[in-house]
């Protein structure tokens, strides 16, 4: 026991999350062991030794958790299925004869994957093979290929099924369904903004013409191929809004349903391995942090440090607005240097209940966090799209690739901004559908 | 080290694999249950415990892998340093993380010895607990393991950074 107040050591222990991350220490590790240290000096060295008889069983035993990894493995199952390429032809094909068309189907084709994949850089690397080579062989820009492909990459973790906002939903013991639908809006206008953001780079560059104009499919053929894509994002969401899966038998219906498409365009016993490797090794990293934020949630809870701060913040005399504008400004801040789900685990369960005191809508919260932690994934350093986009053009320098994502990191602020202003954005199809 | 990752690789796979019929199986019947408006019943009970208890299966046997591979850090306040001087915050680590993992399968040895003690047994098919907290035991045994190995080998430790599905590995 500590002759330190609580709250003193759940502030310290953060600090010293925060030093072991900066020394480079693997964030799982950083908050187990900055979240045993806290609690062991709160409630006892035999208490906190307990923590780790039940927290990985928990974790590893939830039922709610099944649905990452399945629904991980149904994006895995989508590549292999060949819906990347199909998707790619068919946006090429509907953007033919408009300025830097590649750019704006490259978009359009990310849109279409994050419908069956919750990851943003998955939708990055994947598309990125598919749609580099293209947009260089018709010599578009580096800067706009690259930047379009990173931004795009993006809407995979706001477009349902995330799993962001899955794993938000989770710790804030949110329904899925309604996070999932409240995502659904800021994901079509994180799209639309990206396309006026090419049709206005486009406009202002120097670069010779970007139309297509040579095809050889015909419209009808080429969305015919992507097809399966609808039919998965129409299984998930239909059958989770239409009462007939839980959130969990939706993620696995989609996977299996993708498995089917895949085996049906010929995958063979390689791909299916592959398939299953990725989604092993993803969920490995996802799960060990969960298990690290799983006892950092320990100490947060017997420091009450949170409470701490609603209380610390009351005294200040804030505006709620006010209060939110901080919470949004640590977001940007904090998401330029470390990974985003790690950054939602983390910081969500100390923000959350300012948040909730504050009077703000947690569903909504749960759409402008992760969009201001979104923000990060196409800023530098640790812009993790960017150097998804790198590994695919390794001969494109960071800076011209982080120079290409510019125009994009504007658009993403103008939409936190109207989030921010019209909550209604991300809140008026699940209160349209009463899942809110 | 390497038969001892892929006996763990194909763990996970089989696991995951089995979650995936396990949920894909209980919709069916209960489709098929419905559709026939009752005639047809092949619904079976326990399938929550099923995919909960192949999560931890594929979860856990995951972790060795993601050992050897290099765990999720952020390493932009460090790149400045001297490559030994990374190399050696690495090798570190992956010690202390290959300490809490053994502290973890010791933590879930106890839980073998209480489970076994009460008789526990799961809720809805009354397996006996303890052979997943056995299960849990090994795979954070081999896990440390990984991670000493990591640590202590020749070549110099791997970092990631990034949690997401990995780019590389989804494309």
């Amino acid at each position: 026991m500590s002759a330190l107040s609580p709250q003193l050591i759940g502030f310290l222990s953060i600090g010293f999350l925060l030093l072991l991350i900066a020394l480079r220490c693997p964030i799982a590790l950083a908050m187990m062991l900055a979240g045993l240290g806290g609690f062991a000096a709160i409630v006892g060295h035999g208490p906190a030794l307990a923590i780790l008889e039940t927290a990985p069983f928990d974790v590893a035993t939830s039922y709610s958790f099944t649905m990452v990894p399945l629904f991980i493995l149904m994006g895995n199952f989508a590549v292999q299925a060949g819906l990347s390429a199909d998707l790619f032809t068919a946006a090429r094909r509907l953007m033919r004869g408009w300025r830097g068309g590649l750019a704006l189907a490259s978009v359009t084709a990310c849109g279409g994957f994050s419908a069956v994949s919750g990851s943003s850089l998955a939708t990055a690397a994947t598309m990125a093979r598919v749609a580099l080579p293209e947009m260089r062989a018709h010599g578009y820009s580096m800067r706009l290929a690259t930047g379009s492909l990173a931004a795009g990459g993006t809407l995979g973790i706001m477009i349902p099924p995330s799993i962001a906002l899955l794993l938000y939903a989770l710790i804030t013991e949110q329904s899925v369904g309604a996070m999932f639908l409240a995502g659904f809006l800021p994901g079509i206008l994180a799209y639309l903004l990206y396309i006026v953001t090419i049709i206005i780079v486009v406009r202002f560059s120097a670069a010779a013409d970007m139309s297509l104009k040579e095809d050889a499919q015909t419209l009808a053929q080429a969305l015919i191929k992507a097809i399966p894509v609808v039919v998965l994002f129409g299984i998930v969401m239909g059958g989770l809004y239409g009462g007939l899966f839980t959130p969990t038998e939706a993620a696995g219906a989609g996977a299996f349903v993708a498995l089917l498409f895949a085996l049906f365009r010929g995958m063979r016993h390689a791909g299916f391995a592959t398939a299953i490797r990725d989604t092993i090794r993803t969920s490995a990293s996802i799960f060990l942090i969960i298990i690290g934020a799983e006892i950092f949630g320990y100490l947060l809870s017997v420091s009450q440090i949170s409470f701490e701060l609603v209380s610390m913040i009351r005294g200040m005399g804030l505006e709620p607005w006010q209060v939110l504008l901080i919470i949004i400004g640590f977001f940007i801040v904090f998401g330029l240097f470390m990974d985003s789900l790690a950054m939602i685990l983390l910081t969500v369960p100390i923000f959350y209940p300012l948040v909730i005191e504050s009077g703000f809508d947690p569903i909504w919260f749960g759409i402008v966090a992760v969009v201001a932690v979104e923000l990060g994934l196409i800023t530098p350093p640790v812009g993790m799209n960017l150097f998804v986009i790198k590994s695919v053009a390794p001969d494109v320098s960071m800076r011209d690739i982080m120079m290409g994502c510019l125009p994009f990191v504007f658009a993403d602020i103008v939409r936190l901004g109207l989030l921010v202003l019209f909550p209604a954005i991300a809140l008026f199809i699940p209160n349209l559908l009463g899942a809110h | 080290m390497r038969l001892l990752l892929k006996v763990f690789d194909w763990t996970a796979g089989l696991a995951l694999t089995f979650m995936l019929a396990v949920v894909t199986a209980s919709i069916l019947t209960r489709m098929l249950y419905g559709l026939s408006g009752g005639a047809v019943n092949l619904m079976f009970s326990g399938a929550i415990e099923l995919a909960s208890y192949s999560l931890l299966a594929t979860v856990v046997a995951s972790f060795p892998r993601a050992a050897a591979e290099g765990l999720v850090s952020v390493d932009i306040f460090t790149d400045r340093l001297p490559g030994w001087v990374n190399g050696a915050l690495d090798r570190f680590w992956s010690l202390v993380v290959a300490a809490v993992a053994l502290m973890i399968a010791y933590a879930a040895w106890a839980q073998v010895a209480i489970s076994m003690r009460r008789n526990d047994e799961t809720q809805d098919l009354g397996m006996a607990m303890y052979w997943f907290y056995g299960y849990e035991m090994v795979a954070f045994i081999a896990f440390g393991l990984t991670a000493a190995w990591v640590a202590l080998r020749w070549n110099a430790p791997r970092r990631q950074v990034g949690t997401e599905a990995r780019g590389e590995d989804a494309a």
